[in-house]
């Protein structure tokens, strides 16, 4: 494919995030709360996701009265195997320790 | 009930990332709206701020990825166009992507603004104009002048003043550089015959005339000043010469002046000082166009050659009465006055018209005496003046002979790298207008699906391929025709006070580049038109044939 994600903690956060309740949609303001990962850095990160088909979007259905609609994002099939061992890998090397909660296998 | 109304920093936030959004790339654009919707969840004003901060961030990298993109696809191909709709073409593109044309672009013009190219660039371009000085000549002598007067400069508002055509800036500037520096009084004489005379004012005139007393030019232009008007007058009645002459003599100031010219003991028409202060500022300014310095050649003021004739006859007439009033003592007194003038000029011109009119009026001189000698028998002064009489012929053959072939063998070689440099620098020019009309037509128009016009764009994609490239050659084969002239240039930058013959001659070698210009500039002279219609007509014809010979051979 061509593009490849570089490891960061902050993408390890993020897909932690994503992780942590795979088929629920997340927001990115969400996202960037939970991970404390300003908009300007998650947001190619989630464009990246995407692009290595690891990522589902979609605009939300029904938005409030005079806002504009959310974009929401979840996990693929695909992205979660491979979250799941990126995220066991980083916790091999030390180099990650799980916040939001436990990787389920 | 109202809604609360939104903080300012918040409405900053979103009416900045709205406009974001209007120019976001579209390929990526529904991830700025993804970030842009995110805001109304933001309660603080910091939040907000920061949360559009980096959307701009996002937006800055969406921005750059897309004028990557864009640059490495081929002029006229879009970003994010994958897909065709069903029943259309694809478009034709050029092979080679923007990048590459853009670099070798930039590469041109690089190369075009090193200081040898620019000198190439601004001679080529003063040898279209006839090496007159042009618009920006004119603005870039104003600038100095300004500058020149700000730092009181008197040389530089001189030769500004100089250079300039008549007008009241020119005035000014003179009247500053003589306020600074009252010895270059004599520029407003240096030049009042370019491009036709105009009379430099008569108090500057009197005060040159006052200070350089012992000159002889300063008095003839006082003479040209009052015979100018007359002169006019009776060409326009196409009234032979004799009667101007006439005219000229009952003048009472016209003939005052003449004699104090014809009596001075020196003759300097401040070639010299004029070319010194010319080189000064040229070396010192080198981005002076060499046209600037050429005027200094081409609106040198010579003296009225109808004045100094009709004085020289008057002269030498009187002198035939005086000895046939039975004085030849006195008429050949009058007769050496009117030779020493001669001489005088001869010996102490700086330039080669100035130098051929002495000898005319020398030529002049000396026949009269010999008439006068025969005519008195004085057998070995007329063998004498005889002898004299041939040794000015021969000055004016060797001069008139210098003029007609200046430099042969030299200047036919110029002429031909002047070929090479006018083609090199059109074939430039025209690969530019090329380049900018076929990326023009590729960047700028809808799609056309025309058969005609599919031609056409294989043409225009064949252009934005390869003129770049072909232009970059170009420039470089013009700078490499241009080195004679280069050189031409280099030793007229370092000539200080050589003789205006020596200056004259190597000048004459940049004109070459204006000669070969003649064909294209005399294009609707009978001559040349016969030529062009008659190549043009031979190679429709040898195309026609080919055509022919070719669908035959399919056939």
């Amino acid at each position: 494919m061509g593009i490849r994600l570089r490891l960061s903690r902050q993408n390890l956060a993020v897909i932690e995030v994503l992780l942590a309740s795979p088929s629920r949609w997340h927001h990115g303001y969400a996202i960037s709360r939970q991970t404390s990962v300003p908009s300007g850095t998650l947001y190619p990160i989630l464009m990246r996701l995407e692009k290595l088909g690891w990522l589902e979007t979609r605009w939300e259905d029904a938005a409030a009265q005079g806002r504009p609609p959310r974009h929401l994002y979840r996990l693929t099939g695909n992205g979660r195997a491979w979250a799941r061992e990126e995220l066991r890998s980083a916790q091999q090397r030390k180099f990650w320790r799980p916040a939001v909660s436990q990787v389920r296998a | 009930m109202t809604a609360p109304r939104e903080s300012l920093p918040i409405r900053l936030a979103r009416s900045s990332l709205k406009l974001a959004l209007r120019l976001w790339p579209a390929e990526s654009k529904r991830w700025g709206r993804a970030l842009a919707a995110e805001l109304d969840e933001i309660e603080t004003p910091s939040g907000a701020i920061r949360w559009a901060l980096g959307g701009f961030m996002l937006f800055a990298r969406a921005s750059a990825s897309h004028f990557l993109a864009w640059l490495k696809l081929p002029a006229g191909a879009r970003v994010g166009v994958t897909s065709l709709a069903a029943g259309t073409a694809a478009p034709i593109l050029p092979k080679r992507s923007r990048l590459f044309t853009a670099a070798v672009l930039i590469g041109s013009t690089a190369f075009l603004f090193l200081p040898r190219s620019r000198e190439a660039v601004s001679t080529v371009r003063a040898s279209w104009h006839d090496f007159s000085v042009s618009y920006g000549d004119l603005r870039a002598l104003e600038n100095l002048g300004s500058r020149a007067e700000q730092q009181n400069d008197a040389r530089t508002l001189a030769f500004a003043s100089l250079a300039l055509p008549h007008s009241d800036q020119a005035t000014a500037f003179a009247d500053r550089a003589v306020a600074l520096d009252p010895t270059l009084v004599w520029i407003y004489v240096s030049r009042v015959g370019r491009p036709q005379f105009v009379p430099p004012p008569a108090q500057d005139l009197a005060r040159l005339i006052e200070s350089d007393p012992d000159n002889a030019f300063p008095e003839l232009v006082a003479a040209h000043v009052i015979a100018e008007p007359i002169q006019r007058a009776f060409i326009f009645r196409d009234a032979p010469e004799r009667e101007i002459e006439a005219a000229l003599a009952s003048d009472p100031a016209w003939l005052a002046d003449m004699d104090r010219a014809f009596r001075a003991p020196r003759y300097d028409s401040y070639f010299s000082r004029d070319w010194q202060l010319t080189s000064d500022v040229w070396n010192r300014e080198r981005s002076l166009s060499p046209s600037i310095a050429l005027s200094v050649r081409m609106h040198h003021s010579v003296p009225d050659w109808l004045s100094i004739e009709a004085y020289s006859n008057l002269l030498a007439h009187r002198a035939q009465e005086t000895a046939a009033a039975g004085h030849p003592k006195d008429a050949e007194s009058q007769l050496e006055q009117l030779n020493y003038f001669g001489q005088r000029m001869t010996e102490q011109s700086d330039t080669d018209i100035e130098r051929r009119m002495g000898l005319g009026v020398s030529f002049q001189a000396e026949n009269e005496l010999r008439n006068l000698y025969v005519n008195t028998r004085k057998v070995s002064e007329s063998a004498e003046a005889a002898q004299q009489l041939e040794q000015i012929k021969t000055r004016i053959r060797v001069l008139t002979h210098s003029w007609l072939s200046i430099g042969t063998p030299q200047f036919r070689v110029l002429e031909r790298s002047a070929i090479f440099v006018q083609v090199f620098a059109v074939f430039a020019v025209l690969l530019s207008l090329a380049i900018a009309v076929s990326l023009l037509a590729l960047e700028l128009p809808p799609e056309v699906r025309a058969k005609r016009r599919l031609r056409l764009r294989s043409v225009i994609c064949l252009v934005v391929d390869w003129a770049p490239i072909a232009l970059l050659a170009a420039c470089v084969a013009l700078l490499r025709a241009f080195q004679p002239f280069a050189g031409v240039l280099g030793l007229a930058h370092s000539i200080g006070s050589a003789p205006a013959d020596w200056q004259t001659m190597h000048f004459e070698k940049l004109f070459a580049l204006s000669i070969v210009l003649s064909p294209i500039i005399n294009f609707f002279d009978p001559y040349h038109l016969w030529v062009i219609l008659t190549c043009t007509l031979f190679v429709l014809l040898l195309f026609l044939l080919l055509r022919g010979f070719v669908r035959y051979k399919r056939a």
